[in-house]
């Protein structure tokens, strides 16, 4: 699957994968624990979750150039 | 080389095979134990025993068995065995080549670890009820008996007082249950406040039994809330077969011969029982003579062992396997909160679900956290581009549980395994498993139906992860008992007719599956078949009284 940012993504993972697995990553892949707020967010993102993976895959289906490297 | 003078042979390592050794070690019979048992030579050592966050902040090594070497494990498409981190591999070791399989899309794990499957296995140790133990055609009373002597040995923690422990933790040998995690406490304290109306919908809740230590027994220590559970046996808390090899193989009557795959079994009329078998490493074939025979290699391969050694090809044995599905949920009431360091990476909570059409054909929900499996397997799951997935990953992990359904399984025509002899590999095992457009509808009905008793605990079930069948790992039922005097069957007694002491001390003979997991009650039954067969032995005076 492409992606909108350039590079393949299982390569992608693939990087995500060895930054978390090191000491160096150990930071950036913590919990998002800030209260409320994260809480709040956190409802958006799930709430939204499906609108935007249906309007991903219309973005992957209506501009196919912009996508595809 | 030729091995001879056996009281018992017995095939595999499984939880089955060494709870069969250990009884019948215990007659003083003379055992053999006959298994391919390959072991973890990569990771052990390089496992640090401290905790996973410790790991994560301080540890160099970390890649090697996080990710594998080389990293096997981020680009692994996997879904059956998803839990299986590069330290576990081996339970698959060499299963392609040497337990070829075909089917149409039935998708088993097998094993030639030492151990078998339960070298990975989760620790859930459900017991049946009295009703699910008939329908598979075992005897309700015995089984108890043996569910305490099998908890004795390998140590079970639970509670003896919730709502879910008259279903799975019907045993008296019981330690105290582990302590369970910030997000299971959160959820379970929601239950609680709506025990009542859940309950009346067949809806509870209530702490797993694991054989997983909080006392020390022996050597074996209590779980250190590590959460390396996925990755490492810290202080042997957790129970695994090798454990009762180990102790096993200080007594003067017991022999594990490895690394052997049992090909067949032949029997001559007034002689004793020939396991014929091959050296994995050197490529050479062996044999092994005993009185009799307990074949524990799993229903599947036992199946196959049955099937080669009767020379009965193209000949159809039903399989039963739980239907399983994943879905990711999510704990409104944790959303945003931190989660506490101490904890362990097993079951936290165990849910039942009695359906309303069928209140006996009972649905478990296995509730897992989420957090040492690491974040970048989520994201490889949301169809988000990774830096996006990997915010929201980050944002819900805390109140995100794997909750992991099983239904039970009873045989259909439509779900068969047959030996079909083949070119290259002699002969392979083929297995067609379909589920009828009703059965289907009633799987879906029944998951939409315990959806909505989440819900009601603030858990919104995010998406339903589809998975082949044969994901769930739990097997059984190729040899059905029967009373009738029909092939390919098992007596009550698990002898396996057309034999004359060859038994089934695995899950092979069972006529049903239920949902909570087989492995508790493979261990009990193969206790009690191991003693049957002690039995007989000395009734025929070949074992001292």
């Amino acid at each position: 699957m492409k992606t909108l940012f350039a590079g393949n993504r299982d390569e992608k993972i693939l990087t995500m994968a060895r930054r978390e697995a090191s000491v160096e990553g150990y930071a950036a892949f913590q919990p998002i624990t800030r209260g409320p707020v994260v809480a709040f967010l956190g409802i958006v993102a799930v709430g939204s979750f499906v609108p935007l993976y249906v309007l991903w895959q219309w973005f992957l289906r209506a501009c196919p150039p912009l996508v595809k490297r | 080389m030729k091995n001879s003078d056996f009281d018992v042979v017995i095939v595999g390592s499984g939880p089955s095979g060494v709870q069969a050794a250990a009884a019948a070690v215990r007659h003083g019979l003379k055992v053999a134990l006959v298994d391919v048992g390959y072991i973890d030579d990569r990771f052990a050592t390089l496992i640090p025993d401290r905790p996973f966050s410790e790991i994560r902040k301080s540890d160099p090594n970390q890649p090697r068995f996080f990710l594998g070497e080389p990293e096997e494990d981020a680009s692994d498409g996997r879904t059956v065995g998803a839990h299986l981190t590069p330290p576990r591999r081996f339970v698959v070791r060499d299963t392609e080549e040497l337990l070829p399989f075909e089917s149409n899309g039935f998708a088993p794990m097998q094993s030639l670890a030492l151990g078998g499957l339960a070298a990975a296995w989760g620790a859930g140790c459900a017991t049946y009820e009295d009703y699910e133990l008939e329908w598979a055609g075992l005897p309700s009373r015995q089984i108890y008996e043996y569910y305490e002597a099998v908890a004795k040995d390998v140590g079970v923690s639970g509670s003896k007082d919730d709502d879910v422990s008259p279903h799975v933790s019907n045993i008296e040998n019981l330690q105290d249950p582990l302590d369970i995690d910030s997000n299971a406490t959160s959820l379970l304290g929601v239950y609680a406040s709506k025990r009542a109306a859940l309950v009346a919908k067949g809806f509870k809740l209530g702490r797993p039994p694991l054989a997983a230590l909080t006392k020390p027994m022996g050597t074996r220590q209590p779980n250190p809330y590590h959460d390396m559970d996925f990755w490492s046996d810290a202080r042997e808390s957790v129970y695994r077969p090798r454990q009762t090899i180990r102790a096993l193989s200080r007594e003067p009557n017991f022999y594990y011969l490895n690394p052997l795959l049992v090909d067949r079994f032949e029997e001559t009329d007034g002689r004793p029982t020939t396991v014929i078998a091959r050296h994995v490493k050197e490529n050479r074939w062996t044999q092994i003579t005993g009185r009799s025979l307990l074949l524990a290699a799993g229903a599947m391969n036992t199946a196959r062992i049955v099937l080669r050694s009767l020379a009965r090809y193209r000949r159809r044995v039903p399989i039963l396997c739980n239907p399983y599905t994943y879905v990711p949920v999510l704990n409104l009431g944790m959303l945003g909160r931190p989660a506490a360091d101490r904890r362990h990476s097993l079951v936290q909570l165990t849910g039942i679900f009695a359906p309303p059409d069928d209140p006996r054909e009972l649905l478990v929900a296995q509730f897992y956290s989420y957090r040492s499996l690491l974040l970048f397997r989520l994201v490889k799951e949301v169809p988000l581009p990774p830096a996006l997935g990997l915010l929201l990953a980050r944002l819900i992990v805390t109140s995100l549980f794997i909750v992991a359904v099983n239904h039970p399984d009873k045989p259909s025509p439509r779900r068969y395994l047959e030996l079909r002899p083949h070119a290259g590999t002699g002969t392979t095992l083929v297995a067609h498993w379909e589920q009828t457009p009703a059965e289907r509808k009633q799987q879906k009905m029944r998951e939409r139906q315990l959806w909505r008793r989440l819900l009601a605990l603030h858990c919104l079930p995010l998406h339903t992860i589809p998975l082949p069948a044969g994901a769930s790992i739990h097997y059984a039922g190729t040899l059905p008992f029967s009373d009738d005097d029909a092939e390919l069957t098992c007596t009550r007694e698990g002898r396996i007719r057309g034999t004359r002491a060859v038994y089934a001390a695995d899950g092979s003979p069972w006529r049903y599956l239920s949902s909570k997991g087989l492995t508790f009650t493979l261990m009990a039954n193969a206790r009690r078949v191991a003693d049957i067969v002690a039995e007989r032995l000395r009734a025929r005076g070949h074992v001292a009284a």
